[in-house]
């Protein structure tokens, strides 16, 4: 029986050997299991524009198409996608709350209960929003066509605008608690009131991108590398000279010298804000960045690339912190 | 008629008539060499287009504009820091002009910092205006300098892309069209650019493309001549040591030339160009022909010294003999390398219609010529010189036997199979397309690939392929939504660590409207609407050439493309973005849009690689349905085919587990001396297995064992030594510059070293232990056919 069961099988085999490999001619047809494809913390596409911190180590970064970066106190990095893809201009904590603004009048707040979106009346055509920060205890949030809005990130948001088509890049609080917008085509606004009513003063053309102040020195940066110094909190502004053509977009004091940031690679340094200098941070690159922010490390830089300034090395972030 | 009276009848036929057959194959290779006066040897691109894939088809519609797939890419990199210095400067401008004039170039698609598409768009209070950053002429003095290296570090679409991030090389991308595309000229004529450089100190230069890949391909021919003939010299050397005597060498060079000549000069007659690379198949062809020729004289040696036959009665007894098993062996190679005709590759067909007429021709150049012109020797071995090394093959063969004869016959099938499931394990780590970065033509330190790992370094990518986004309409890709899908799809796409970069009109758009922002990035966004994105396309176009933004949209925008620059060509690269293209389009329906991919080089490799992909499988078990069924009919037996199978089983195993491990992958050059590596594996097999079944149909009641030492030291030897000759010469190919041919003598050596051993050492003891039918019990007619054939008593060794 079983001599028999093997012959079969003997004379089945070779038949059954080509069918089968007649079958992997015509049917067989091998396909390619596709590699994961992990999302990176950063893409070469992302473009962080802004950047908040919590003075205890936790930063927030707001990105194109709707991302925000994080980086908690223990140096660990996450990276979230809010729910409408808009492209964010600004981001700002206080009060253990995140609110970052971005196009056609979106805002976001985390309290610490994920992300909640609203969309401000703006401008059809002209709705950016383009700065928001925390100053005497509020969210203040500016942007295009000469929009202002004030909120704790709770309740309703507050509508100061200005009735005129500026955009309205930067604002900053001085010493005396007075408010100060850097604003397109040289405009500077100042409230005393709490933004109920606002001053404009113009120094010359080129758009101003950003305000910072330290005690009653104030620094305003803009296009073509103009920066104004003044030493009375604003009284009078003063031209001077950065040595640079190139945009700058940010300015700050981190509590020993003056640093603004901008296109091609700019990073400048003064220590009273009259005489600037290049800053050599190796490493540093030629890209635009939009914002700084000093914190006990050094300087965090964003815009086309982020990463950290210390002492005269430029580590970029997150990748190479990781490593 | 069976297959013996018909051997019967034809070795009775063209002895008799040796010198009408002798004349008539003269005959007509004289006529044939006189065809081949007329060979094309070059690479034709076209020949490597998969006819009717979806890929080439978006290319071949779009390659004039979007991009062809005869890309240079050329860098001019500034040996003393960045290139804003006025000479360099000067040079870039130089190269970029010159390049004008070379031959099949299309002028429309060069493109660099000193031509006229790299232009970014400046808003001021005089208006907008859209200016190339330098073209005609190169900044004057260094304020024009410094504007122009502030305009490069402002403008995305130059900055990282043309000009790398250090500021210290330029790029120059050059376009060919393919029809007129000569990679003989092209090599030379842009190297001759670099040779009249006014600064060659100041600068260096890296160029990378197909043409260029090619260029070296033909810049090494005449060196792949030497080392053919170098490699063809040492084989006859050593078939004229181990045969000693002048016909053991000369017949099997007179069998592979008159193949050759026959096989070409058909070629040329059927309007074939001769690709260099597949002058390995050439190679592994010649080899079969040598080796059926050199079996020829070792039986005919054997039967004139053991029997003591006269030659012209040997010879015919040699052609009667060997006549299956040689005719078997022919059928099996052609028949395996005509399964790649199914590969929809022009140069797979021409190389499969080529390579199964020359294998045919060794019926006529080797089994019929070398027995008939054997027939003439006068006194066998009289000549033979006194030097020799037999004892050496003796010895080898002496082990095959007391394996196959001895207890170790039984171990022989477990170990074998232990040794194959192992190897096949590695082998499935074989890749299909290319296995490394750069070219795998030429050896990773070869200038090409230097400057390649150069290029992919410090710019996106060398390796291009677009995907076509087609309208329905006029102007439909101003559409906010249609721009914005480009940039998502960008997104995605540049998260393959492998895509370096890519570049789509709505990265126009989107500078455009940064630059009418006063250069703010916050204003690096798309249009609100349909209207202002036509607007800031029309800003951008202000002043430029109709051509301008051929690269990105047809002049109507209703067509347009998204490239993607990738960090390489292998093909776990291609096969991953292709398949995240695909996903991608299918998560993102696009209204008013029919998305196709995928053009350009890559597109064409993605193309080539996912036909091989998809036929290997259909290639390889159709060439082994060959070998079944070649069998079949010759020993009339279904288990035949199934026995052949084992040897070539292990080869294949044996050479995809090396290539695997050396990183070769299965590409359009490899796959035909893997399809002839099948039919390659089973020759030897036929010899040895005939022998035996002939010993043993002659004398049916002899020991197994005998019969076994009959074939072993007679096919055996002809075995051992064509494969061992064989693999000596291909293996000098490992001292080419060619990475490619070197690994191919490497993998060719190996397959014959391996099928050799595979039938000495294997087949033996699977035939005593086994004991197949087709062997031991032959059919009733081939028996009694061969009590009608004329005696012939054997040897064994010496």
């Amino acid at each position: 029986m079983i001599a028999k069961l093997l012959s079969w099988v003997a004379r089945i085999a070779p038949w059954a050997i080509v069918v089968g490999l007649g079958y992997a001619a015509a049917f067989v047809k091998p396909t390619v299991e596709p590699l994961p494809l992990p999302q990176p913390l950063v893409e070469p596409r992302d473009h962080f524009l802004d950047v908040a911190g919590d003075g205890n180590g936790a930063l927030w970064f707001a990105g194109n198409a709707g991302t925000v970066l994080s980086r908690d106190a223990d140096g660990h990095w996450h990276r979230l996608a809010l729910q409408q893809p808009v492209n964010l201009q600004g981001i700002a904590e206080g009060d253990g709350r995140v609110v970052a603004v971005g196009n056609q009048g979106w805002v976001f707040v985390d309290d610490g209960n994920g992300w909640q979106g609203e969309k401000l009346p703006v401008s059809d055509f002209a709705g950016k929003l383009i700065s928001v920060h925390y100053l005497n205890q509020a969210f203040w949030i500016t942007g295009e066509m000469g929009v202002i809005f004030r909120g704790d990130g709770q309740g309703p948001w507050q509508a100061l605008s200005l009735d005129t088509d500026v955009g309205l890049n930067d604002i900053a609080r001085a010493d005396d608690g007075s408010l100060w917008i850097a604003a397109e085509f040289g405009n500077l606004f100042q409230s005393n009131d709490q933004g109920q009513t606002w001053q404009r003063r113009e120094l010359q053309g080129e758009t101003l991108q950003a305000v910072a102040f330290h005690g009653p020195r104030g620094v305003a940066v803009g296009n073509q590398g103009r920066i104004y110094l003044t030493e009375d909190t604003g009284v009078s502004w003063q031209p001077v000279d950065s040595g640079t053509h190139e945009h700058l977009y940010d300015v700050v004091y981190d509590g020993r010298r003056w640093l603004a940031v901008g296109a091609g690679g700019v990073l400048l340094a003064s220590d009273q804000g009259r005489h600037w200098s290049p800053l050599a941070a190796r490493g540093f690159s030629n890209g635009y960045h939009t914002r700084a922010l000093p914190v006990a490390r050094g300087l965090v830089v964003t815009g086309e690339d982020l990463g950290l300034v210390s002492g005269n090395t430029w580590t970029a972030w997150p990748a190479e912190e990781k490593k | 008629m069976s297959m013996s009276r018909f051997a019967i009848g034809l070795s009775e036929l063209c002895i008799r008539h040796r010198r009408l057959v002798v004349a008539l194959i003269m005959g007509i290779t004289l006529l044939m060499s006189l065809v081949l006066l007329r060979i094309d040897v070059r690479t034709v691109f076209s020949d490597m287009v998969p006819k009717g894939h979806p890929y080439v088809e978006v290319h071949e519609q779009y390659k004039e504009t979007f991009g062809g797939s005869n890309k240079v890419t050329i860098v001019v990199k500034s040996e003393d820091g960045e290139i804003f210095q006025p000479a360099v400067l000067a040079e870039i401008q130089r190269v970029t002009r010159e390049l004008a004039k070379v031959s099949g170039v299309n002028p429309f698609q060069i493109v660099s910092l000193a031509s006229r598409k790299l232009k970014s768009v400046n808003a001021s209070s005089m208006g907008i205006e859209s200016l190339p950053l330098m073209w005609p002429d190169v900044p004057a003095d260094a304020a024009g300098i410094r504007q122009l290296r502030e305009a490069v570090i402002n403008n995305p679409l130059v900055y990282g892309i043309y000009v790398d991030r250090d500021l210290e090389s330029a790029l120059i991308q050059v376009d060919f069209y393919d029809q007129k595309v000569d990679y003989g000229k092209i090599f030379p004529q842009i190297n001759a650019i670099f040779d009249a450089s006014p600064i060659p100190d100041q600068v260096s230069y890296h160029l990378v493309g197909e043409p260029i890949l090619y260029g070296w391909v033909d810049h090494y021919l005449d060196e792949t001549v030497v080392i053919a003939l170098l490699s063809l010299g040492s084989m006859l050397l050593a078939l004229f040591l181990l045969n000693r005597t002048w016909r053991g060498a000369l017949l099997p060079l007179l069998s592979g030339t008159v193949s050759a000549i026959w096989a070409l000069a058909i070629g040329v007659m059927l309007g074939f160009n001769f690709d260099p690379l597949v002058i390995v198949v050439a190679f592994i062809i010649t080899a079969r022909c040598f080796s059926h020729s050199v079996q020829l004289i070792t039986r005919f040696d054997d039967i004139c010294d053991g029997d003591g036959l006269a030659p012209r009665a040997a010879a015919e007894a040699t052609m009667k003999e060997l006549f299956r098993p040689g005719l078997l062996g022919l059928i099996s190679d052609a028949g395996a390398i005509l399964c790649v005709l199914l590969t929809p590759i022009p140069l797979l067909q021409k190389v499969s219609i080529i390579g199964a007429i020359w294998v045919m021709t060794i019926m006529f150049s080797a089994v019929v010529l070398t027995p008939v012109l054997l027939s003439w020797v006068k006194v066998p071995l009289r000549y033979a010189h006194p030097l020799n090394l037999r004892f050496i093959l003796d010895a080898v063969l002496g082990v095959a036997y007391r394996l196959a004869a001895g207890r170790g016959a039984y171990m022989v099938l477990p170990v074998t199979i232990i040794l194959v499931a192992l190897l096949l394990a590695k082998a499935t780590g074989l890749t299909i397309g290319d296995a490394a970065p750069g070219s795998p033509i030429l050896w990773p330190q070869a200038s090409f690939n230097q400057d390649s790992a150069l290029i992919n370094k410090r710019y996106p990518g060398t390796e291009q392929m677009f995907v076509v986004l087609e309208g329905d309409r006029t102007d439909a890709l101003k559409r906010v939504d249609a721009l914005d899908w480009m940039q998502r799809f960008q997104r995605r796409m540049e998260r393959l660590p492998q895509v370096g970069g890519s570049v789509s009109l709505a990265d126009i758009v989107v500078d455009v409207r940064r630059n009418l922002y006063e250069g703010n990035p916050r204003y690096r966004e798309l249009g609100a609407s349909q209207i202002e994105n036509g607007e800031l396309i029309s800003f951008y176009m202000q002043g430029a050439a109709p051509d301008d933004l051929a690269q990105f949209a047809d002049p109507l925008f209703q067509n347009g493309s998204v490239l993607l620059m990738l960090r390489d060509r292998r093909g776990d690269t291609l096969r991953q973005a292709i398949y995240q293209i695909k996903h991608f389009i299918d998560e993102n329906p696009l209204d008013g849009f029919k998305i196709r991919m995928a053009g350009g080089s890559m597109g064409i490799t993605a193309a080539i690689n996912e036909v091989l992909l998809s036929d290997q499988i259909e290639a390889i078990a159709l060439a082994l349905l060959v070998v079944i069924v070649s069998c079949l009919l010759v020993y009339r037996s279904s288990a035949s085919g199934v026995f052949f199978i084992v040897p070539v089983l292990i080869s294949n195993v044996v050479t995809f587990a090396f290539m695997a491990w050396q990183g070769i992958g299965m590409s359009i050059s490899t796959l035909p001396v893997v399809a002839l590596g099948i039919g390659l594996g089973v020759d030897y097999a036929f010899y040895i297995v005939d022998s035996i079944k002939e010993y043993l149909e002659k004398y049916p009641d002899a020991d197994p064992r005998d019969a076994i030492r009959q074939a072993l030291f007679s096919a055996g030897r002809g075995v051992l030594l064509t494969s061992v000759t064989l693999a000596a010469g291909v293996l000098l190919w490992a001292a080419s510059s060619l990475r490619f041919q070197a690994e191919m003598g490497m993998l060719i050596g190996l397959w014959l070293l391996v099928s050799a051993f595979t039938s000495l050492l294997v087949m033996p003891s699977l035939v005593r232990i086994l004991k197949p039918a087709f062997i031991f019990d032959p059919p009733k007619q081939n028996a009694e056919s061969k009590t009608s054939v004329e005696s012939a008593s054997l040897s064994t060794s010496k």
